[in-house]
């Protein structure tokens, strides 16, 4: 294998261009894009890239789930999984998700992070994009008059003595 | 390496570590407390950033030692639990994440064995901690309201939290069934105490304030003690409790940051550690004299590991709740506290408000529970959710049982080679019953309030907060680790402060409890001086 072949298969970020993919497909299979609400799906580029930064060192560890999916497939269809149509792709990864639950689940966790940590995504919920600190955030003290009948109540801890 | 001797070495610099370390440090001893991780600054907390959610769940601040893996963690063996342990590693210990609830115990809670016929009375009660937990207060600094009919009269020193929208329907929702319901006990200061500043409503007291509205030892305790001369050694990861050849103890052994083994000599040893450390040191102690750990003359250390099995009931609203604004901490409700044996089980829970979440964990809460869709659907369901839940969890009095245990894993070790803790632990059949019972009621609540749908949890598998019971206080030798004042039975010297010394959890947060014990037991260190070791 050439160099010039290896550029094609890896990836800038050093993920294998066929990994890139499948976690891009994955991405917009739990998030998918909006148009009515004008939302970026997380395959959204910057959103995978803030993904892949997330995964950092467990980026290899995607490869455990690309090798599943491609296994699968084969398996069932005798077809890689970039192979297979679109409806056999989300059979396959809703097989994944049940058979490997504590992979995908973190795989979701490390998706929705990203995604909901998205300026874009949330100035649609009306959400400022920024740290909690320093700014903090306005709380009504609420009614406090709903205490009143909790206040006649008599003590009703039991007694020791 | 040997070091000079130490009037006072304690072992962890946590809740109980600090509160004891300050107590102490009034007789003028030479103190040092060494303490396996770092100080913390303001600045690292996850919520000066914008990816404040996932470091607080998923990375450096999460609650979990085996999903942080900070070089100053150590793992856990939890396979055989269906409950994590969350700790910290640092100064300022468990208080550094703690929502802050600040709970006292109740009068019953130390009379189990004797009003309820099940596990054991504690050698004191009640009346013997109220000056402890009343000094602690003024130390931690608590918001409240006084008045509370679930409880004996205590003080509360600053305002309570505020209700907002999320405590405002939720109190609606048990005035509606006559349920109790209180403002909670709460270390977050509402005004400026001591030095600290008022909450700014953050909405991420459960990894750290960097406002330092909320008490955590680093903040409170530790510059009082360090003050008054008491040393912290930080980075320092103790292996075990040396002993002289007459059984008492004569120091600990630790490994520094730079991994050097040191053995630091000392006049007496106060762990500190809590529930799972504490029994950790003591088991990986062995020597001749004491071929099953130190202080294991009964068997007992290790023993009886209660953690408090958590619900988590959250109701989707159709109005904007506070969602992830304001402190964890808002109103709680005791009404199904005490025992009433026609319910299915005994002792109780309370049901403490947790206001809301904000857009990763509401994500997350759908996704996992079903409620938020992968693909179709995704954007509508979570719209529904997103800043429209609230709800409880319930914390459920867990009782003492000899099987549920921290053993050493001699398989399995930090970074310094020291045997990790094993957890085995199951839910016991009153405990399910209470959780269901809870999760029953609570969603009563949520439907009284208003709620459209009710997500219920039992138990929260990562809620292994409350570390207690492994190395129990009591008066018989053969049915405890140490005295009613915290003095090992074995060795005279050996004096632990910590959630281990739990003889029964009751249904509250623990922390109050542990600061006020370690602060009764140095107190008894002080007057007994002149006979401590007799």
């Amino acid at each position: 294998m050439t160099d010039s072949t290896q550029n094609d298969l890896i990836s800038s970020d050093g993920l294998p261009a066929a990994h890139k993919h499948c976690l891009k497909w994955i991405a917009g299979q739990m998030i998918p894009a909006s148009t009515d609400l004008q939302l970026p799906g997380a395959d959204d580029a910057q959103i995978i890239t803030r993904i892949m930064q997330r995964l950092g060192k467990q980026l290899s560890a995607f490869a455990e789930i690309y090798d599943w999916l491609e296994q699968a497939s084969l398996e069932k269809f005798e077809l890689t999984f970039s192979e297979i149509n679109d409806a056999c792709s989300r059979a396959l990864l809703a097989d994944f998700r049940r058979q490997k639950a504590p992979l995908a689940g973190a795989l979701m966790v490390t998706i929705a992070s990203c995604y909901y940590e998205d300026e874009r995504v949330l100035k649609s919920i009306k959400h400022e994009a920024r740290p909690p600190f320093p700014l903090g955030h306005k709380l009504d003290q609420g009614d406090w008059s709903l205490l009143d009948p909790v206040k006649r109540r008599p003590a009703f801890y039991r007694k020791t003595d | 390496m040997a070091t000079d001797i130490v009037d006072v070495l304690i072992v962890g610099a946590g809740a109980s570590g600090a509160a004891a370390a300050w107590s102490l440090a009034d007789t003028r001893m030479r103190i040092v407390c060494l303490e396996q991780g770092d100080w913390v600054k303001p600045t690292d907390y996850p919520s000066n950033g914008e990816d404040w959610e996932s470091r607080a769940g998923y990375g450096d601040f999460a609650i979990n030692p085996n999903r942080r893996k900070l070089d100053v963690d150590y793992p856990i063996n939890e396979d055989n639990s269906p409950i994590s342990v969350a700790n910290f590693n640092g100064v300022g210990g468990g208080t550094i994440l703690y929502a802050g609830h600040f709970p006292r115990f109740h009068p019953s809670d130390f009379r189990v064995k004797s009003l309820d016929g099940i596990a054991d009375d504690w050698p004191i009660n009640y009346q013997t901690l109220e000056p402890y937990y009343d000094e602690n207060d003024r130390i931690m600094g608590v918001s409240g309201l006084a008045g509370d009919p679930a409880y004996p009269a205590k003080p509360a020193l600053m305002p309570p939290v505020p209700l907002g929208q999320s405590g405002e329907t939720l109190a609606r929702g048990f005035n509606s069934l006559g349920w109790h319901w209180w403002p909670s006990d709460s270390t977050v200061a509402t005004q400026p105490y001591d030095g600290r500043d008022q909450c700014i409503n953050l909405g991420a007291c459960l990894s750290g304030c960097a406002q330092g509205a909320k008490a955590s030892t680093d903040i409170t305790y530790w510059p009082k003690a360090i003050r008054s001369g008491v040393e912290v050694r930080t980075r320092c990861r103790v292996k075990e409790i040396t002993v002289h050849d007459n059984g008492m103890a004569s120091g600990v052994t630790y490994f520094d940051r730079d991994g050097r083994e040191i053995h630091q000599r000392a006049e007496v040893v106060i762990l500190a550690c809590n529930g799972v450390g504490t029994p950790r040191i003591l088991l990986n102690s062995r020597s001749k004299q004491h071929p099953d750990g130190l202080a294991n003359s009964s068997g007992l250390v290790g023993r009886n590991l209660m953690f408090h099995p958590y619900a988590s009931i959250q109701g989707i609203f159709k109005d904007p709740m506070d969602g992830c604004h304001g402190p964890s901490n808002c109103i709680w409700s005791q009404e199904f506290y005490e025992s009433d044996p026609s319910r299915g089980f005994l002792r109780g829970f309370t049901y403490e408000i947790s206001r809301g979440r904000g857009p990763v964990s509401t994500a997350l809460q759908g996704m996992s529970s079903g409620h938020i869709p992968w693909g179709e659907g995704h954007h509508q369901a979570f719209r529904k959710m997103i800043d429209r839940t609230t709800g409880m969890v319930a914390i459920c009095e867990d009782l003492p049982e000899a099987h549920n245990t921290v053993r050493l894993d001699l398989a399995l070790t930090d970074s310094n080679g020291i045997p990790a803790p094993k957890i085995d632990y199951t839910i016991s059949k009153n405990s399910q019953a209470m959780l269901d019972f809870s999760i029953s009621k609570a969603s009563e609540v949520l439907r009284a309030a208003g709620a459209l749908d009710v997500i219920a949890t039992a138990p929260i598998s990562i809620g292994g907060w409350h570390l207690m019971g492994t190395a129990r206080m009591g008066i018989d030798p053969d049915n405890s680790v140490v005295n009613e004042w915290g003095r090992s039975h074995d060795v005279k010297n050996l004096f632990i402060v910590d959630g281990s010394l739990f003889v029964t959890s009751a249904g509250v947060n623990p922390t109050r409890t542990i600061q006020a014990l370690a602060l009764y037991i140095a107190d008894n260190i002080k007057k007994r001086l002149d006979t401590l070791f007799d």
